[in-house]
C-alpha cells in the first residue's frame, strides 16, 4: 500500500515535470516565432532590390472585387513605389482580422462593419481606406413572389450568409417593425444560387458585383426584384482596408506609399476595365473572364467611383457613412458600444497618399 | 481512496492548464490576443449569460445526435450480425462497411444537405454513417471471438447455429457493443457539429459555432458553445458508462 502511493506520488511529480517541459517548448517556439513576427511585421522589411515587403490578406479569392489590387501589383505600381507586396486570398473560414493581428499580413481587407465588432472587442485596428463606399449587398426575389421591399420579408424564408452579413437586414427588418428574430425564417445560404434557383428560400442574398450578375445569366432583369440596402437607407460598409494602429504609426511611409499606389490601381482599372478583370481571373481563375471584367465593372461603377464621387475620392473616408455605420451597428446589436469614430478610422494616411498623386 | 489517486493527476493537470490559461500564458506564448484566446473567466461568464440560449441550442444538436447515435449503433449492430451469420457473403458486406466508413463526414454533410430537405433528417443520416461503422467492427470481434469451450458445450448439446449465436454470440458482444458505442459517440457529436456547418437552419451548436467565431466581439460566445459541446460529449459518455455497468455487471473484463 505504502509503495502504491509513493508510486502515485512520483508520477503526479512526473505529469507536473511534463506540463512544465511542454510550456517550456512551447514556450521557446513562441519566442522565435514572435521575434519573426516583429522582424516581419513591425519595421518594414527590405528585401531584394531595396523593396520593402508587405503581406495583404484580402477578403476572398482574386475577383474583380479586388481589381485595384491586383492591377497595382501586376502593373508594377507597388514596385515603383518601392514596396514588394504579396497579397494572400481569402476563403470561408480565414479571417483577415486574424491574419494581421498574427503578423502574417500587415495589411487586411474586409468589412468595416467586420472590423468594428473585432474593434468592439479591444482589437487595436484601425481603418485607413474606405474601398467601398456603400454596401453592394442586395437581396433578391423572384419577381412573382410580390417580394418588393424590407416590409415585405415578414414570415419569409431568406438567406444569409451571416458571420456578421446579417446586420443590414435586422436593420432593414427593424426599419419595417419587423420582429427579425421570430418573424422572419433565416436560412443559411451557401455560396451558390441553388437553393434560390429550386424554390427553397424565398429571399437570397447576393452581391451586386457578384451572385446578382450570375442571376442575371440565368433570370431577365424583369423576373427578379432587388431590394438595395443602400435605397432603404440601412447600408453599412463594406470592403475597406485596415491595419494595426502600433504598425501604421511605425510604418506610415510604408502606408502611405501602400495606399496611393492602390489609389492608382483602382483608377488604372477604371480605365481598363477589360484588362483588370483579365488580371483578375488571370490570377484567380475564379468563375469566367468575362464574368470578371462584368464585376470588376460593376465594382467601379457601384461602390469604388459611385456616382457623384470622382477619381480623387477612391479609398477617401466619409465620416458621415463611417459614423451612420458605427450608430447602425450599434442599434441592431453588431457592436455592444457606440465606438468614437477618432478611434475607429485615421483618414490621414490616405490624405497624404491622394495629395502626393496630384 | 484508490479512485482518488486515479483521477487526482488528471484533475490537476487541467487545474493546471486552466490557471496558466486565466493567468494568460497561453495568450504570450502563442503571442495571440484576448479576441482570439479569450480567457476561461470570460467564457464562463458568456456561458452562464446565455445560457437560456445555450439549451435552446442545444436541443437542435443534441436530439438528432443522440437518435442518430442509437439508429446507426443497431443499423452498425445489424450489420455485424449479417457478416458474422454469413461469412462467405458477409465478407464483401465488410469491406462495403470499411469503404462507407472511410468517406470523410466533411465531405458527406453538404452533400447529404443536398439530399434531404429537412435539417433534421439530414443530420441523422450523416451521424448514421458516423455512428454505424465502429459499431460494426467492435461487435463483430465481439460475435467472433467466442471462447472454444463454450462453443464445444454448446456443440455437446447438439445446440444449432442459431441457438449458438443466441446463447453465447449475442451475449459475447455486448461488451464489444460499449466500445462501440463509447466510440459512436465522439464520432456522432462530431458528425452532428460538421452537418450544422453546412445546414440551412440558423440554429443548433454547430451553426452558433461557426457564425460566433466569425464575428469579432462574439468569440467568447463561440467558446461558451464549445464548452457546452464538450460538456454534452463528456455526459453522453458517462450515461454509456453508466448504462454499460448496470447491463453488463457480469463480464469479467469489467474493472
Amino acid at each position: 500500500m505504502k509503495s502504491k502511493i509513493r508510486r502515485s506520488g512520483q508520477r503526479k511529480w512526473a505529469v507536473l515535470l511534463e506540463a512544465l517541459l511542454v510550456a517550456g517548448l512551447l514556450a521557446g517556439c513562441g519566442s522565435t516565432s514572435q521575434t519573426a513576427g516583429s522582424a516581419e511585421g513591425g519595421s518594414a522589411q527590405t528585401g531584394e532590390e531595396g523593396l520593402t515587403k508587405l503581406t495583404v490578406q484580402s477578403l476572398w479569392f482574386a475577383q474583380g472585387q479586388f481589381a485595384g489590387l491586383y492591377v497595382a501589383q501586376e502593373k508594377g505600381f507597388y514596385e515603383e513605389e518601392g514596396l514588394d507586396v504579396e497579397i494572400i486570398p481569402g476563403g470561408t473560414d480565414v479571417t483577415s482580422e486574424d491574419q494581421v493581428s498574427n503578423g502574417i499580413a500587415q495589411i487586411g481587407v474586409d468589412f468595416y462593419s467586420s472590423v468594428l465588432t473585432y474593434q468592439d472587442g479591444g482589437a487595436d485596428f484601425i481603418n485607413v481606406f474606405q474601398t467601398f463606399k456603400n454596401s453592394p449587398q442586395y437581396l433578391v426575389a423572384k419577381a412573382d413572389s410580390g417580394i418588393k421591399t424590407g416590409a415585405d420579408l415578414k414570415g419569409k424564408k431568406v438567406g444569409s450568409w451571416f458571420g456578421g452579413r446579417e446586420y443590414e437586414f435586422y436593420a432593414l427588418a427593424a426599419k419595417y417593425g419587423i420582429d427579425y428574430e421570430n418573424e422572419i425564417d433565416w436560412v443559411q445560404q451557401d455560396y451558390t444560387l441553388d437553393q434560390f434557383n429550386n424554390g427553397e428560400i424565398d429571399v437570397a442574398s447576393a452581391m451586386s458585383y457578384n451572385e446578382y450578375l450570375l442571376l442575371l445569366d440565368q433570370y431577365k432583369e424583369s423576373e427578379l426584384n432587388v431590394i438595395d440596402m443602400n435605397e432603404e437607407g440601412v447600408s453599412m460598409l463594406e470592403d475597406c482596408l485596415f491595419v494595426q494602429k502600433e504598425w501604421a504609426e511605425e510604418n506610415k511611409d510604408t502606408l502611405v506609399k501602400f495606399l496611393r499606389a492602390t489609389i492608382r490601381g483602382w483608377q488604372y482599372a477604371a480605365d481598363h476595365p477589360d484588362e483588370a478583370g483579365q488580371i483578375v481571373y488571370r490570377i484567380g481563375e475564379s468563375a469566367t473572364e468575362e464574368h470578371q471584367i462584368a464585376m470588376t465593372r460593376k465594382v467601379i461603377e457601384t461602390a469604388v467611383i459611385p456616382e457623384g464621387s470622382s477619381r480623387e475620392q477612391i479609398g477617401e473616408l466619409d465620416t458621415a457613412r463611417i459614423q451612420r455605420t458605427i450608430d447602425q451597428g450599434f442599434s441592431t446589436g453588431l457592436i455592444s458600444k457606440k465606438i468614437d469614430i477618432e478611434d475607429s478610422i485615421d483618414d490621414s494616411y490616405w490624405k497624404e497618399a491622394i495629395a502626393g498623386l496630384k | 481512496m484508490n479512485k482518488l489517486q486515479g483521477i487526482l493527476p488528471p484533475l490537476l493537470f487541467g487545474a493546471v492548464l486552466t490557471g496558466l490559461w486565466q493567468l494568460g500564458v497561453f495568450n504570450r506564448i502563442f503571442n495571440i490576443s484576448q479576441l482570439q484566446l479569450p480567457l476561461p473567466s470570460k467564457i464562463i461568464g458568456v456561458f452562464i449569460s446565455h445560457l437560456t440560449a445555450i439549451g435552446q441550442n442545444a436541443v437542435t444538436t443534441i436530439a438528432p445526435a443522440a437518435v442518430g447515435l442509437i439508429l446507426g449503433a443497431l443499423l452498425g449492430y445489424w450489420m455485424a450480425l449479417i457478416i458474422a451469420a454469413f461469412p462467405q457473403g458477409g465478407y464483401g458486406l465488410m469491406i462495403l462497411v470499411t469503404i462507407v466508413n472511410a468517406i470523410p463526414i466533411i465531405a458527406l454533410a453538404p452533400l447529404m444537405n443536398r439530399w434531404f430537405t429537412v435539417p433534421f433528417i439530414t443530420k441523422l443520416a450523416v451521424i448514421m454513417v458516423a455512428a454505424s461503422g465502429s459499431m460494426t467492427v467492435h461487435a463483430l470481434q465481439g460475435l467472433k471471438n467466442v471462447a472454444e469451450e463454450k462453443l464445444d458445450l454448446m456443440h455437446s448439446c447438439a445446440a444449432g447455429k442459431w441457438e449458438v449465436f443466441l446463447r453465447v454470440r449475442i451475449p459475447n458482444s455486448l461488451p464489444s457493443v460499449f466500445s462501440g458505442l463509447k466510440i459512436g459517440v465522439s464520432a456522432a457529436l462530431l458528425a452532428t457539429i460538421i452537418s450544422e456547418f453546412f445546414s440551412k437552419e440558423t440554429s443548433g451548436i454547430g451553426y452558433m459555432i461557426k457564425h460566433s467565431l466569425k464575428v469579432g466581439n462574439q468569440r467568447p460566445l463561440g467558446w461558451a458553445y464549445i464548452l457546452a459541446m464538450s460538456l454534452f460529449s463528456v455526459a453522453l459518455y458517462a450515461v454509456i458508462c453508466i448504462l454499460e455497468r448496470r447491463l453488463i455487471r457480469w463480464h469479467a473484463s469489467r474493472r
